[in-house]
C-alpha cells in the first residue's frame, strides 16, 4: 500500500470536524484501505465515546445465537454463512407456515368437494405453493440482509438457488404427503412435481429481467387457468399427460440453462440488478 | 512490516464467522472509531449513528461467513455501514440533521481516486473545494460512499432525479475546470 500516512494534525482535525470537504474525502479515502492510520484514529476517539458502544451489540448478538433454523441448516451441512443468509429472510419461513396452512385447508375444501373438482383443485394450487415461496424468499422488498448482501462480495445467484432449495425442500414434502392422504389417482399425486419445478425454475430465469413477484402471479394464473380449462373439457388430468410433461422437461432444462449461463443482469461481482421499471441503478 | 503478532481483520472475521465475540468485539475495537466519525459527517444525529453501528456489528457477526476475502475487510465494513444508514433514515422518514453548509465531507471521482489521496491543493483539489456544497452532497454520497442515486437522494433528502440532475452538472462541471486549467 502506500506509504503516506496522514498527519497526526489532519487526523485530529477531521475527528474534530474541522477539515475541509477536500481533505476530509481525502482522509476518508485513505482510512478504507490503511490500517496505521485507522489505528491512530481509535488512538484519538476513546471507546466509551463511540455512540452506542460495545455492550449494546453484544446484547444483540448473544439474543441472535443459535436461531433455531440456522442451527437446523447447518446440522444439514450447509456452511454457517450460508445458512444465515438462507434463513435471513423472515419471509422465508412465512411462506413456509403458508404453504403448510394452503395445503392442509384445501385438502379439507378436496374432500368436501368430491372426486372431480377435489382433483382439479389439487392440481390447481400444489405446484403453485413453492413458486409462491420461492418469489417470496428473495428480493429487495423481502430481505431484511438485503444491505448486507449489497455489500457483501458474495455471490446472488447463489444465495438465491440456496433459498430455492430450502423452500422447495420444505414445501416439496409437505404437498406430496398432502397427494397421498387425498382420494386421487396416483399418478396426480406425484407428476405435478414436474410442473411445479419447471415454474419454479421459470420464475427464476425471468426474475433476470422482470420482478419475480410478478413472474410467479403470471405463472400462477396461468397454471391454473390450464386446469380449470382442462377440467371443464373433462379431464383435468391432460395438465399432466405424458406429452405435456414433456414440455415441463422442456421449460426446467432451459431454466436451468439461464441460471447456468448467468445473465448481464444476474452479475456475479455481488450485486443483484433488477431491470424493473422506475427502479433503475446508477 | 512492523512485525505484529495481532490477527489480522480477515483472521478476526473467520474467527467472528466461528461464533467468535471476542474477535468481534476486537473488530469493533478497530473499526467502531473511524466508523463513528465518518458516519456523523453523514447524519449528525448520535443516535442514528449508534442504532447503524450496532446494526452494522450485528451484521458483521452474522454475514462473517459469507465474507469471501476478495475485498477489503474495512471497506466492506463501511458498505455495510452506509447501506445500514440510508436504511435508517427511510425507516425513520425524516431528513438527516446535515445542512449542507455542515457537510464537511467531500468527493472524488473514481478516475481520481489515486489522485486525490494525497493530493491536498492540485488542480483537482481546488476544482473540487469550487464545487457548490449542494453537488459536493451529491458527489460523496454517489461516487465516495458508493450509494446508488436512489440511495443518495434518501440520505440527502432530496429527489432522486435532482441526485442525477446535480452529480451530471458537477462532473461537468469538474471536467471543464480540469481540462481547461493548465498544468
Amino acid at each position: 500500500m502506500s506509504t503516506w500516512h496522514v498527519e497526526a494534525s489532519t487526523l485530529r482535525a477531521w475527528v474534530e470536524g474541522t477539515t475541509g470537504a477536500v481533505v476530509s474525502a481525502s482522509v476518508e479515502q485513505h482510512l478504507v484501505h490503511c490500517e496505521r492510520c485507522r489505528t491512530a484514529v481509535a488512538g484519538l476517539v476513546p471507546l466509551e465515546d463511540v455512540p452506542g458502544g460495545w455492550d449494546g451489540v453484544l446484547a444483540e448478538v448473544a439474543a441472535g445465537r443459535a436461531g433455531r433454523l440456522e442451527r437446523a441448516l447447518v446440522d444439514l451441512g450447509l456452511q454457517e454463512g450460508d445458512a444465515v443468509v438462507v434463513g435471513a429472510a423472515p419471509v422465508l419461513r412465512i411462506a413456509w407456515a403458508a404453504g403448510l396452512a394452503a395445503v392442509l385447508g384445501f385438502i379439507l375444501v378436496a374432500l368436501l368437494a368430491g372426486h372431480d373438482r377435489g382433483q382439479a383443485l389439487f392440481l390447481a394450487l400444489a405446484p403453485l405453493v413453492p413458486v409462491a415461496g420461492v418469489a417470496a424468499a428473495y428480493g429487495p422488498s423481502a430481505d431484511p440482509s438485503y444491505e448486507l448482501v449489497l455489500a457483501a462480495p458474495y455471490r446472488i445467484i447463489r444465495l438465491v438457488l440456496l433459498r430455492t432449495a430450502a423452500v422447495l425442500l420444505t414445501a416439496v414434502p409437505i404437498t406430496i404427503a398432502a397427494g397421498l392422504l387425498l382420494p386421487l389417482d396416483g399418478a396426480a399425486a406425484v407428476a405435478w412435481v414436474l410442473p411445479s419445478l419447471a415454474f419454479t425454475l421459470a420464475v427464476l430465469g425471468v426474475g433476470a429481467w422482470v420482478d419475480p413477484w410478478a413472474a410467479a402471479v403470471a405463472v400462477g394464473a396461468g397454471w391454473v387457468g390450464a386446469v380449470a380449462v382442462s377440467a371443464r373439457l373433462g379431464d383435468v388430468l391432460v395438465v399432466v399427460a405424458p406429452t405435456v410433461l414433456v414440455g415441463y422437461v422442456a421449460l426446467i432444462v432451459a431454466g436451468a440453462l439461464i441460471l447456468a449461463l448467468g445473465t448481464p443482469a444476474w452479475r456475479l461481482d455481488g450485486q443483484w440488478t433488477p431491470m424493473q421499471p422506475g427502479r433503475e441503478r446508477t | 512490516m512492523d512485525g505484529r503478532t495481532e490477527p489480522s481483520d480477515a483472521e478476526l472475521l473467520q474467527a467472528v464467522a466461528g461464533d467468535d465475540t471476542a474477535a468481534l468485539e476486537e473488530l469493533y475495537a478497530r473499526h467502531a472509531p473511524w466508523l463513528s466519525i465518518r458516519l456523523t459527517r453523514r447524519c449528525n444525529d448520535d443516535s442514528v449513528v449508534a442504532d447503524v453501528l450496532q446494526d452494522t456489528f450485528v451484521a458483521v457477526w452474522r454475514g462473517a461467513g459469507s465474507f469471501r476475502g476478495e475485498a477489503e475487510v474495512a471497506a466492506w465494513i463501511w458498505g455495510v455501514a452506509v447501506h445500514k444508514l440510508v436504511s435508517r433514515l427511510r425507516r425513520r422518514r425524516a431528513r438527516p440533521e446535515m445542512p449542507f453548509e455542515e457537510m464537511r465531507s467531500g468527493l472524488e471521482s473514481s478516475v481520481e481516486e489515486q489522485v486525490l489521496e494525497g493530493v491536498e491543493y492540485g488542480d483537482l483539489g481546488s476544482a473540487l473545494a469550487r464545487l457548490s456544497p449542494e453537488m459536493r452532497a451529491v458527489v460523496q454520497a454517489t461516487v465516495l460512499d458508493g450509494l446508488t442515486a436512489r440511495e443518495a437522494a434518501r440520505l440527502l433528502g432530496i429527489p432522486t432525479n435532482t441526485v442525477k440532475t446535480r452529480l451530471f452538472r458537477a462532473k461537468a462541471q469538474l471536467r471543464r475546470e480540469l481540462v481547461e486549467v493548465p498544468r
